[in-house]
């Protein structure tokens, strides 16, 4: 899943804000998540306006693209974009999601892939199943709705709400 | 550890007479802590620590040795090296960093790499599928006691994107000699860059290319499962063993008379000569090697070769003496050990 913020790397946290009595769900990158968190500022704002949001970041409040330009870092180890542009190596796991805009074209490059596919360790393979598990049903609540069986899509809506909440 | 070669390269494994050895490696990295470059010491201690406690409980490494990298000599380094148990980058540097190698040195664990753990096994021949086999199961063991670096839609995290995915890699050594003579290696060369398969020298990255043996594996080990990757190899393997055997035929068909000269030269000089390089031993023992499969050297055989080629390194002769030799000393004791080795042969 993408990140709700930057919409473009991949999104690692769910966090759930309550905001006049209604609960907003976001998925968040972890470079995003920091940002934030130090700000204090409420996600749902930002998703708002995603665009404005960065761009008063950014103090220049013309384009986008001035505030995507920011040099990326990893909090966990301190490597930077250019670090890793220039030695082509990561300091940590985190960098994987901190540099996924970077990494994605450099793994395509390599691989002519972005994704794995193959063996996961323990304590992903039920992630792994419980990702796909959630998949089978939304496309079976899809479903439901196109063939306007309502009574199952609210059974398979209460089963994805009890997944998510997992 | 001795100076004779492995077990694994004694037991001579399918096409042996053109595949050298099959090597299968995964690279790991343990949650929680930052890559080995990041690293403090302190971490890196821990993480040989883990990775031994593992291995002791591990029966396929059941007697298995750790060799710390702490007070190791260089010339002991590149001896792990020279027997393919350890890569060139941690033959480099001394520090918080080992090598778990078992009995018949078909299985290592290189600890504190650029990844916390790289795990390989080798085999003689071709045999890529038995070599991942074994290495698959002893990834499952670990799996069990350790908890491993893996983000979808990544998979397992490495330092090096180029190894990110499923962390492995599948290699074969691969002897040429025909291809090289016929110079029909070029097309080769470049159809494998096509394929993302990387051909390398016979110490993987960055090595040189000696005695007409090449490294060949998979570039990409990201989008595809580990069979595929270990399967796509094995038969790209097949076909240039084909196309060497081909190349042979041909040779021996049509130009035999520059085969046995080059072969009979090689023995010239290798039974007479006094002072010998390694680039020189390699190339030498290569055209024999040739000879052999094609029946113009009887007496000796290719596993006599095979060991040679390991036990003529630099380091390997350094270990034999307590003295240090310098560079003339080596090539002299080089020298000496190979036209021993083939009036052995010969007799």
């Amino acid at each position: 899943m993408i990140c709700s913020i930057c919409k473009d790397k991949v999104a690692t946290i769910r966090l759930k804000e309550i905001i006049n009595n209604t609960v907003t769900e976001v998925h968040l990158c972890q470079a995003c998540y920091e940002i934030h968190e130090q700000k204090g500022v409420f996600l749902t704002n930002e998703l708002a306006s995603p665009k404005e949001a960065t761009d008063s970041e950014a103090g220049s409040g013309k384009q986008k693209s001035k505030s995507k330009a920011k040099p990326k870092k990893c909090l966990a180890c301190g490597t930077t974009e250019e670090q890793f542009r220039a030695k082509g190596r990561l300091g940590c796991s985190d960098c994987y999601a901190v540099f996924a805009s970077a990494m994605v074209p450099i793994l395509s490059t390599i691989h002519g892939a972005t994704e794995h596919r193959g063996k996961a360790p323990h304590h992903a393979v039920r992630t792994l199943d419980l990702k796909a598990e959630l998949k089978k049903l939304q496309e079976d609540l899809q479903r439901a709705i196109l063939s306007e069986n309502y009574e199952r899509a609210a059974k398979l809506r209460d089963k994805i709400r009890q997944f998510e909440s997992m | 550890m001795v100076l004779s070669v492995g077990h694994w390269l004694r037991d001579k494994g399918p096409e042996s007479d053109i595949v050298f050895s099959s090597r299968i490696r995964l690279a790991r990295n343990l949650k929680g802590f930052p890559f080995s470059s990041h690293c403090t010491e302190q971490q890196m201690r821990d993480i040989i620590s883990l990775t031994r406690s593992c291995a002791s409980r591990s029966s396929p490494l059941k007697g298995a040795k750790f060799y710390s990298f702490k007070e190791m000599s260089m010339i002991d380094r590149q001896f792990l090296m020279e027997r393919f148990l350890i890569s060139r980058d941690l033959a480099k540097s001394a520090g918080e960093k080992g090598v778990i190698v078992d009995a018949a040195e078909r299985i290592s664990l290189m600890i504190n790499e650029e990844d916390h753990l790289r795990m390989q096994t080798l085999r003689s021949g071709l045999l890529l599928s038995e070599a991942w086999e074994e290495l698959n199961a002893l990834d499952d063991e670990f799996d069990g006691h350790l908890d491993f670096a893996f983000e979808e839609p990544w998979g397992y995290l490495t330092a090096c994107p180029s190894n990110a995915g499923t962390g492995l890699r599948a290699s074969v050594m691969v002897h040429l000699p025909a291809l090289i003579m016929t110079k029909r290696i070029v097309n080769i060369l470049q159809t494998a860059s096509k394929m993302h398969i990387a051909i390398r020298g016979l110490h993987g990255e960055g090595s040189e290319m000696l005695g007409d043996y090449f490294q060949i594996s998979n570039q990409a080990t990201l989008g595809k499962p580990e069979d595929e990757i270990v399967e796509m190899t094995e038969t790209l393997t097949r076909q240039l063993i084909d196309q060497e055997k081909r190349a042979r035929e041909d040779l021996m068909k049509n130009d035999r008379i520059a085969v046995e000269d080059k072969v009979g030269r090689a023995i010239g000089t290798l039974t007479g000569a006094r002072i010998l390089s390694t680039r020189e031993a390699m190339e030498l023992l290569s055209s024999i090697r040739l000879g052999i499969y094609c029946d113009m050297v009887p007496g000796i055989n290719s596993e006599i070769l095979d060991s040679l080629l390991i036990e003529t390194q630099p380091a390997h002769l350094q270990k034999r003496f307590p003295d240090h030799l310098d560079p003339l000393a080596r090539d002299i004791e080089r020298a000496k050990i190979i036209k021993g080795a083939l009036k052995y042969g010969e007799g």
